[in-house]
């Protein structure tokens, strides 16, 4: 149940496949699809998972506030859901701007290794980096678009050896 | 600048003892390329259907990258997928190459 201000986003944890191992992240997230129901200024969300694993699946819980954003993490297996009871808080350093600020765009090198997921905590919108090829450059390059003055909640989840 | 506030990153440790989410709270100040100061940021979502003309271009280009050591999949990895019995993958692909066999026989 979300209060007032607050929304919520749950990612699913998938283990990259030993095969595919080489090119890509160990982990990658899911972010799950979810219906709400509004009660007064709260709304109750329901997360769904399209193909549960048979063992567990491992989700981290993000709440997004005016302010903060609060980190969690819970484990799934069938029907019971298993709810971590330290959850982080993480302040955003907001810098005052009086005007609206325009989308710029950033480029840099992908690296294919990692998956790190950039939210908007305003929209709580994820922001999609693009991957084009430069011809001039000769190689893989990635482009998305920030806007100036606001903050920005970036993870990834890795490997506890790295 | 794009910088994460060093300060606030910060990770929790899963259960398994085995993976670790970390996280990172920035603000941007002047929007700049190369983010360094969040890591290199990273992507195995390779576009979005809605940019096909990238998919199309990194498809063209599926060798090449390859050799770069970029993960690019095209048909011939979905289908060689579904022989080696991936049910999900063929599922999905199946669900795809029909999208794509109804828009090819509208046209």
């Amino acid at each position: 149940m979300d209060p007032n201000n607050v929304s919520t986003v749950v990612y699913q944890i998938n283990e990259t496949l030993k095969d595919d191992l080489k090119n890509s992240p160990k982990y990658t997230v899911t972010r799950l699809d979810y219906t709400e129901e509004i009660y007064g200024d709260k709304k109750k969300k329901t997360f769904y998972i399209d193909d549960p694993s048979d063992d567990k699946d491992e989700l981290v819980i993000l709440s997004f506030g005016k302010d903060r954003v609060v980190i969690n993490m819970a484990i799934l297996q069938g029907d019971k859901i298993t709810i971590s009871k330290k959850p982080t808080p993480l302040k955003f350093n907001t810098l005052y701007s009086d005007t609206e600020q325009e989308y710029k765009e950033f480029k840099y090198t992908p690296s294919f290794k990692r998956q790190i997921s950039i939210i908007d905590p305003e929209t709580t919108e994820e922001v999609k980096p693009m991957v084009y090829f430069d011809e001039e450059a000769n190689e893989v390059r990635g482009k998305c678009k920030l806007k100036a003055n606001k903050p920005y909640f970036a993870f990834e989840i890795k490997d506890k050896k790295d | 600048m794009n910088k994460a506030d060093k300060k606030t990153c910060n990770s929790l440790v899963f259960e398994d003892e085995a993976k670790v989410v970390t996280f990172a709270a920035f603000t941007t100040d002047n929007v700049k390329d190369f983010p360094l100061d969040l890591g290199e940021v990273g992507t195995n979502k390779v576009v979005a259907p809605e940019n096909a003309t990238e998919a199309k271009q990194l498809a063209s280009q599926a060798e090449k990258l390859k050799g770069q050591g970029v993960r690019v999949k095209t048909k011939e990895d979905a289908e060689k997928r579904i022989r080696n019995g991936r049910n999900v993958a063929k599922s999905r692909t199946a669900a795809k190459s029909g999208k794509a066999k109804s828009e090819g026989t509208t046209r």
